[in-house]
């Protein structure tokens, strides 16, 4: 292993300079804020940020001296349009953008318009093709870059010709996809990342002939080697890896379309970063997640139901990357979502944690799934129920052994969905009720049999389901035409127990009694009687709640709280020169 | 005046490289092999060579019969002498793609793969010494021209090797409705397409553009007679266990499973509407189906439609 600086001093020695400093790599934040999009590409001037308006979800450029931004689609004069813009490539010349629009057949196209003169015209259209994003443009200008993620849950790797929108695939990808893809200067080569063969776990870095002819690994090792930029004189490939212990940039000097030398690291401790392109010049642009979300628990008076401050940070380890917390039905171990591991985006360093309270221990289980999204306890406290999707995109509801991870589907639907299904089983774990497709279905378990237990007067998004600890009433959250929160009783009877006009609720609990359900809005946790009534401040909880669990013992609330943002960052890293040394 | 073959030597030579609809362009191959049209065209005559056999009685085509989809539609490989072997003969069909090779797996790359049907007693039962003698004397200046040495038994295994990376099927009209063609698929092969991804569970093993996972499952097929994977890993879970084969051709390529005990597709259908024969490794993903006929039929329909146009030598 060298460091890139090494290359300055050996040209500084060649040249019989004065001993010079090697220039250190200036890192500098060139948009922040909220409103930061990691969806686009700088311009080949670095002037220009390809990105998504987050009002009215158009293509837009932003200008990062200026901070203005330019749409080039016209979402905003379709008010309630469901149309939205997303992943963007820039073209060499700047003078076209290659986008995925999310069309209202309910897929994406892949689409280009001109920047001078805005007018989109759709170069690909394919139900078949599931999502699509283009990458990267070929040198020439004439192909994109393009990821399909098709329906039946593979990935290929295809160049779209900016002409005619005709399609060559050069490799597809089971279950798996690349998180970035670029192409050589020359256009004769494309890299990219995928799992390493036979270790799932970590990927590696590929090389890939344009014309499909061949492909070899970059540098086989252990590390995880991801987000693969090509530097803008065909010289290096830049990567991301944790190779090092943390997350750093590094970079292997190619030829032919293979390593000509060692990784040399760039920049070490970096953070959760994903690599977006490289300007002309060789000024590299990466985004930032910024921001955490930890488990919290904070005490509750029994006798009033206040919280009673101070909250303290649950679990031991990977302090700002924790979700989703979950009591057991004993009250002794809180569970809850925890990413380990060096990956930065997506969810496959995701772990459940299960932290003993009565011996300060957490040991970790890593269920074969791919998605994680909500987690609650079964009533007998031997699994766990995890809303999300396993690595074939299948969402669903799974249990998953507490002792030994092993998982199995409680209810699943089939590939290319990817979204977990919220839901909960009864105390005797026979009766499973679960969302799907804006109903709550009721899934008799040991005859199998399914009925609709719950279906909106009118189209609604509904979620957190709870079921109450007297297993009477479910309890759940929808979002259509208003927000509301809502029970139904197992025997019949359906109740709305608050309506939300203009907010949103956090988190549903029950407390233990059975008799008032907890959520947060506005900075506060709020109690309501399950029979309707007024709201009742228990105390002010902070902001960025996303989900809350009562201990079974009613004095202590676990509440997972922040929230992640991302700005985009830029690295000037000029390539050596000779002549500034002499 | 051109002749007729040379013409087709031509056209091969102009359409090397590229695949047909569906297909994907990357062909992985080794860097010491890689596809040219001279070793693909060398390969090919030797795979319809029966000197490559002890009595001169069978090459690999005549298991791998290209007119049956490269198949040989029994239940199980016959070779030399009438011995039979105890699993069907997988197709060559996208073999180009394969990750793992044999119903077991025991072979990793398609070079490992291409001679040892040469040496098994049971199918063309030579000594590989044999072997490359055998092809010395008939293809001595032609190893010379393509490898620039005299034969011998890892060139024989390239140039074989190269010649089934050319075995192709694409462009069905799958492929041609997966690829825009909304018209390419009958309303009923739609529907079969749908249950092949949702009910019938088909794609959670049968996916991408060669319709397998390249992995190996125990489907229930054939009890535990036949150790199938776990003779290689020693493994219980790959107990039974068999390599996902590709669904191309799947109407042409029967009798179906590893050891060819089901005559028809239909009958497929029904086994795995069945959820397969309980067993201690049955894969996890085996499960009754409820299947109507009308969507056995419809998944029929669609199986139909995975037969495109079969290529080779290029």
């Amino acid at each position: 292993m060298r460091v890139y600086r090494a290359v300055w001093l050996s040209l500084a020695l060649a040249g019989g300079a004065a001993f010079p400093q090697p220039p250190k790599p200036v890192v500098r934040p060139v948009w922040s804020g909220a409103g930061v999009t990691l969806l686009g590409t700088p311009s080949p001037d670095g002037r220009y940020f390809s990105c998504v308006d987050p009002i009215t979800k158009d293509l837009a450029l932003r200008d990062l001296s200026t901070g203005v931004l330019r749409r080039l689609t016209d979402n905003a004069s379709r008010p309630g349009t469901k149309e939205f813009a997303y992943f963007s490539a820039i073209s060499p010349d700047a003078r076209q953008v290659a986008y995925a629009w999310f069309n209202d057949q309910g897929y994406y196209d892949l689409r280009v318009t001109a920047v001078d003169d805005p007018k989109p015209r759709i170069l690909f259209s394919n139900e078949e093709a599931g999502f699509v994003q283009p990458s990267a443009w070929s040198p020439d200008g004439k192909h994109i870059l393009t990821l399909f993620f098709r329906k039946d849950s593979i990935s290929q790797i295809a160049l779209v010709s900016a002409a005619d929108g005709s399609v060559r695939v050069l490799k597809s990808l089971n279950w798996v996809y690349p998180k970035k893809m670029d192409f050589s200067p020359d256009g004769r080569f494309l890299v990219y990342d995928a799992p390493a063969a036979g270790k799932p776990d970590v990927r590696d870095i590929f090389v890939l002939a344009a014309d499909g002819s061949r492909e070899s690994v970059l540098d086989k090792h252990p590390a995880n080697d991801i987000f693969p930029v090509w530097s803008p004189d065909g010289s290096r490939i830049f990567f991301t890896s944790d190779r090092s212990g943390s997350i750093g940039l590094w970079s292997i000097q190619v030829s032919d379309g293979k390593a000509a030398g060692g990784p040399e690291l760039i920049q070490d401790n970096l953070g959760r970063i994903l690599p977006l392109g490289m300007t002309r010049e060789g000024a590299f642009y990466y985004g930032l997640r910024t921001g955490s979300e930890d488990v919290y628990t904070v005490a509750v008076n029994p006798e009033s139901g206040m919280l009673v401050p101070p909250a303290n940070p649950a679990g031991a380890s990977s302090a700002g990357r924790n979700t989703a917390p979950a009591w057991s039905p004993d009250g002794r171990y809180l569970a809850f979502f925890a990413r380990r591991g060096s990956e930065n985006f997506g969810q496959d360093s995701r772990v459940i944690a299960i932290h003993d309270l009565k011996t300060g221990a957490e040991r970790h289980l890593s269920p074969k799934l791919a998605i994680f999204e909500r987690l609650r306890w079964s009533a007998d406290g031997a699994a766990l129920l995890v809303t999300g999707s396993d690595g074939r995109t299948r969402g669903g509801l799974y249990r998953v052994d507490a002792q030994r991870g092993t998982t199995e589907p409680l209810v699943q639907d089939e590939a290319g969905g990817s979204k977990g299904m919220d839901g909960v089983s009864s105390a005797d774990g026979k009766t499973i009720y679960y969302v799907q497709d804006g109903t709550i279905r009721k899934l008799d378990r040991s005859s199998n049999r399914e009925i609709d237990f719950f279906r909106p007067e009118r189209s609604a998004s509904l979620d957190q389901l709870a079921l109450s600890p007297d297993g009477q009433w479910l309890a759940f959250h929808a979002s259509g035409s208003e927000e509301m929160v809502a029970v139904a009783s197992i025997s019949g009877e359906r109740r709305v127990v608050l309506k939300l006009p203009g907010g949103t609720a956090a988190g549903l609990e029950w407390t233990p009694d059975s008799r008032h359900l907890l959520f947060c809005a506005a900075g506060t946790l709020w109690r309501i009687p399950a029979k309707g009534g007024p709201a009742e401040p228990l105390g002010a909880i902070g902001e960025g709640i996303t989900s809350i669990s009562m201990h079974p013992s009613g004095q202590r609330l676990a509440f997972a709280a922040g929230g992640t943002g991302s700005e985009v960052r830029v690295i000037e890293m000029p390539a050596p020169k000779q002549q500034a040394l002499r | 005046m051109m002749h007729a073959g040379a013409l087709c030597l031509l056209l091969a030579a102009s359409n090397f490289g590229t695949v047909p609809l569906g297909l994907d362009a990357l062909r992985p191959t080794p860097e010491d092999n890689p596809l040219t049209p001279e070793k693909a065209a060398l390969g090919r005559k030797l795979f319809f060579d029966t000197r490559l056999s002890r009595d001169n009685s069978l090459s690999c085509a005549s298991c791998h019969d290209p007119k049956r989809a490269f198949t040989d539609g029994r239940p199980v490989a016959v070779g030399v002498f009438g011995r039979k072997g105890n699993r069907r003969v997988p197709t060559l069909l996208n073999r180009a793609y394969g990750k793992a090779f044999f119903w077991d797996g025991r072979a990793a790359t398609l070079e490992e793969q291409v001679v040892l049907p040469i040496v098994n007693e049971k199918e063309m039962d030579l000594t590989m010494d044999e072997a490359v003698t055998r092809v010395r004397e008939g293809y001595g200046e032609a190893f010379q021209r393509v490898f620039g040495r005299p034969a011998n038994a890892d060139d024989l295994a390239r140039a074989l090797a190269t010649y089934v990376r050319t075995i192709l099927s694409g462009d069905s009209p799958y492929d041609r409705y997966v690829g825009g063609d909304r018209e390419a698929l009958s309303e009923e092969a739609r529907t079969g397409l749908r249950l092949f991804r949702g009910k019938a569970n088909c794609v959670v093993c049968h996916l991408g553009p060669n319709l397998t996972d390249e992995r190996f499952h125990n489907t229930g097929i054939g009890g535990l007679d036949d150790p199938g994977r776990y003779a290689i890993t020693k493994q219980e879970p790959d107990r039974g266990a068999f390599k996902t084969p590709t669904l191309r051709e799947a109407a042409g390529t029967g009798p179906y499973m590893h050891n060819g005990s089901i005559a028809t597709l239909e009958k497929v259908i029904e086994e795995y509407d069945k959820g397969g024969k309980a067993s201690p490794s049955l894969d996890p993903e085996m499960r009754p189906l409820k299947l109507t006929d009308a969507e056995k039929k419809a998944l029929l329909a669609f199986l139909k439609a995975l037969s495109g146009k079969i290529r080779e030598g290029n």
